[in-house]
């Protein structure tokens, strides 16, 4: 009997092992596309930033030498850069809280009454899919010194206001504000997924238990069901916020005096103005250290928080 | 403990009416099962018992005292829900004891860093820890204190939902579907589970589902209900051997039981296809009823000249449900013992035949009405409808 299986256990063997190689083909052919596109879009141009921050080339230039870390030691001793820095940092640590504290509360608003949903969300949404750039001449006259809405309306009380964008102490926060104008929205969608998110059962389970107050059903159910919603749409927020550039390059050009200058700004004007394109290449490393180090923070906390 | 009125209570959502003047009433300690097909509104019903839903009309008692308008923590009442409800983000230690802190410690005395500090809260907070460990070990999951719902399987979160209920010793327990999540086996050890918690606890419970074995082996008081009205409330004994109209009697049991349209004779005779009953109908010559047997209550015997004919056999093991094609294209269901059953085959003929007394006759409309030995007690179920 063996002697007679003995071919067929090799034909079986012989099936099995094409079944093996077929279907390992086939993961590597369906994930090809999108490993080739990882390849050309993310990973050969950081690469080549990469390579670049290590050299003194100018765009055009015709030469090009390695200055090993020395766009680094000189991004250390370059008080823009550092003031670039800490714009970004103010201006998150101003917009992000806002944004999404405000982004919760309508969310929870509008959930709260059907009365109106669809109109107020789709209120709130539109200024996510305005084109900043575009909006951004909006803004530039509604805070015109002197014809803007806001003065004129805080004039009316006896207020003067400042000139927005070109007051060093106010241009960041106005910069702000508009991009809380456009954040909210978006992050209320978020919210607002999350909240579907949350079984009803568990907020009658909650009135049944005694928690009579809306605070109290608040931070029972509310709070700890939206909280992987919440480190998402911070890390997002958070994200959009270091990546700040668009109102800057069209409003106030970093300006007045480094006032507005961010680190996407200075890059830019470092590579694209000055042409310095090494140097602009090992400040858009360190940015991308800067966003990397932030989604750490969610892979983390979505790891650690998987219930 | 409790006893539980429910009054004329009335509900609708729009224009479409939930429930239609429904009154129940048990005495305190009796274990209530609300049984109906889905969206018959007794869901409805145990919501409104729970005050998560103001009823339109009616009025609700629990222990004499009216409950219509209050809160539902005002009530009295603990809740298992379908899909337990438990919070994800506690332990199963925290998700038991939430009821008690709500209602024992005020909302300032919960901030964490304070209970610890004020004498008074950490004394509550140490009752409340005893009476969580005795509720936990009560339902056997004082090993699993310091879990969350996540780690738990299913039959474990619904002894967790259980424990939560429970804790707080509340006059009436209302279940929500509690079972319906469990597979068939741990479905059957929770069924007696929870019935031993009752006969345990001596509280009034409510339960809801739309299992009738459910409905008839945990129960003192069985309340079937349909389209948002009430068709008896009756022990389960009663509600299967008198059921008050033909929608009762076809929704409790399994297999269902055998409806066959019938015309009554001179004398009050039942004149149907393939079937000779004794017994006289309460109703005038000529009317057309309905008569209802049970498939336990028939019987079959081998016979060449019989007017049915078996189609199909189910072997359950311990039982035989064999379909008969009989005269007029009627297909009856019989419950046999394997004993009784031995010789049949699909296609054998045979002769059918009723337990004496046992049929059921209701009316066109499908209200109980008397037949034979039972003429006094369905006429008395005929006029309390």
């Amino acid at each position: 009997m063996p002697a007679e299986l003995a071919p067929g256990e090799g034909l079986l063997g012989r099936a099995q092992r094409l079944r093996r190689i077929g279907a390992a083909l086939t993961g590597w052919g369906l994930s090809l596309p999108a490993a080739l596109l990882m390849l050309v879009m993310i990973l050969i141009p950081t690469l080549s930033a990469a390579i670049l921050a290590l050299t003194d080339y100018q765009l055009g230039a015709r030469s090009i030498r390695f200055v090993g870390g020395a766009n680094f030691a000189a991004m250390w001793e370059d008080r823009v850069f550092w003031q670039a820095f800490a714009n970004t940092l103010i201006y998150t640590a101003l917009t992000v809280p806002v944004s999404v504290g405000l982004g919760l509360g309508a969310a929870l608003l509008i959930e709260a009454d059907p009365l109106g949903r669809t109109t107020f969300r789709t209120i709130y949404f539109l200024p996510v899919t305005a084109l900043l750039v575009a909006m951004a001449t909006v803004w530039e006259f509604i805070l015109h010194p002197q014809l803007g809405l806001v003065n004129v309306a805080l004039a009316q009380i006896g207020v003067t206001g400042p000139d927005w964008l070109a007051d060093p102490d106010w241009v960041l926060p106005s910069l702000g504000f508009i991009f809380v104008w456009q954040q909210t929205g978006y992050n209320m969608i978020l919210f607002l997924a999350g909240l579907k998110g949350i079984p009803s059962e568990l907020y009658h389970a909650a009135r049944v238990d005694g928690a009579d107050r809306g605070i109290e059903r608040f931070a029972m159910v509310t709070w700890p069901g939206l909280a992987a919603t919440t480190l998402f749409v911070t890390v997002i927020t958070t994200l959009y916020s270091f990546r700040v550039f668009d109102t800057v390059a069209a409003l106030t050009q970093g300006g007045p005096s480094n006032a507005s200058n961010v680190l996407l700004y200075n890059i830019y004007r470092e590579g694209f103005v000055y042409l310095r394109t090494g140097y602009a290449s090992a400040m858009t490393l360190v940015f991308l250290a800067l966003i990397l180090a932030v989604a750490m923070v969610q892979m983390r906390g979505r790891r650690g928080g998987g219930a | 403990m409790a006893s539980l009125e429910i009054e004329d209570v009335t509900k609708s959502y729009g224009a479409t009416l939930i429930l239609d003047r429904v009154s129940v009433a048990v005495p305190d300690g009796a274990f209530l099962t609300l049984v109906g097909p889905s969206g018959c509104g007794k869901s409805t019903l145990l919501r409104i018992l729970a005050g998560l839903e103001l009823q339109d009309g009616g009025r609700l008692r629990i222990g004499g005292q009216d409950v219509s308008h209050l809160r539902p923590s005002r009530r009295d009442i603990a809740m298992v829900f379908q899909s337990y409800a438990l919070y994800p983000h506690m332990t199963v230690a925290q998700n038991i004891a939430i009821p008690l802190i709500l209602r024992r410690l005020p909302l300032w005395q919960r901030l964490p860093l304070l209970s610890r500090l004020l004498p008074q809260a950490r004394a509550t907070l140490g009752q409340i820890e005893a009476e969580v460990a005795g509720a936990m070990a009560m339902l056997g999951l004082t090993h699993l204190a310091d879990r969350r719902p996540v780690q738990l399987s299913g039959g474990q979160r619904q002894r967790v939902a259980l424990g939560r209920a429970l804790v707080r010793q509340p006059a009436v327990f209302l279940l929500d579907e509690p079972l319906s999540n469990l597979d068939a086996k741990l479905r059957v050890h929770m069924r007696a589970e929870i019935a031993a918690l009752h006969a345990r606890l001596g509280t009034t419970f409510v339960y809801v589902t739309h299992d009738q074995i459910e409905a008839m082996t945990m129960s003192t008081h069985v309340a079937v209900m349909m389209e948002g009205r009430l068709l008896q409330v009756a022990t389960p004994a009663e509600i299967y051997a008198e059921p008050a109209n033909l929608q009762v009697a076809e929704f409790i049991g399994s297999p269902r039981i055998n409806v066959l349209p019938a015309r009554v004779g001179s004398g009050g005779a039942a004149q149907l296809a393939g079937l000779a009953l004794q017994g006289r109908i309460a109703a005038p010559a000529g009317a057309s009823v309905q008569i209802g047997i049970r498939p336990e209550h028939l019987i079959l015997r081998a016979d060449p000249g019989g007017v049915g004919t078996v189609t199909a056999i189910e072997n359950t093991g311990p039982e035989l449900f064999v379909s008969v094609l009989t005269e007029g294209d009627t297909v009856l269901v019989a419950r046999l013992t394997p004993d009784q059953g031995a010789g049949l085959r699909p296609g054998s003929r045979v002769a059918l035949d009723v337990l004496p007394g046992k049929a059921l006759a209701f009316d066109a409309d499908g209200a109980r009405i008397g037949f034979g030995h039972s003429v006094a007690a369905a006429r008395e179920l005929y006029h309390a409808r």
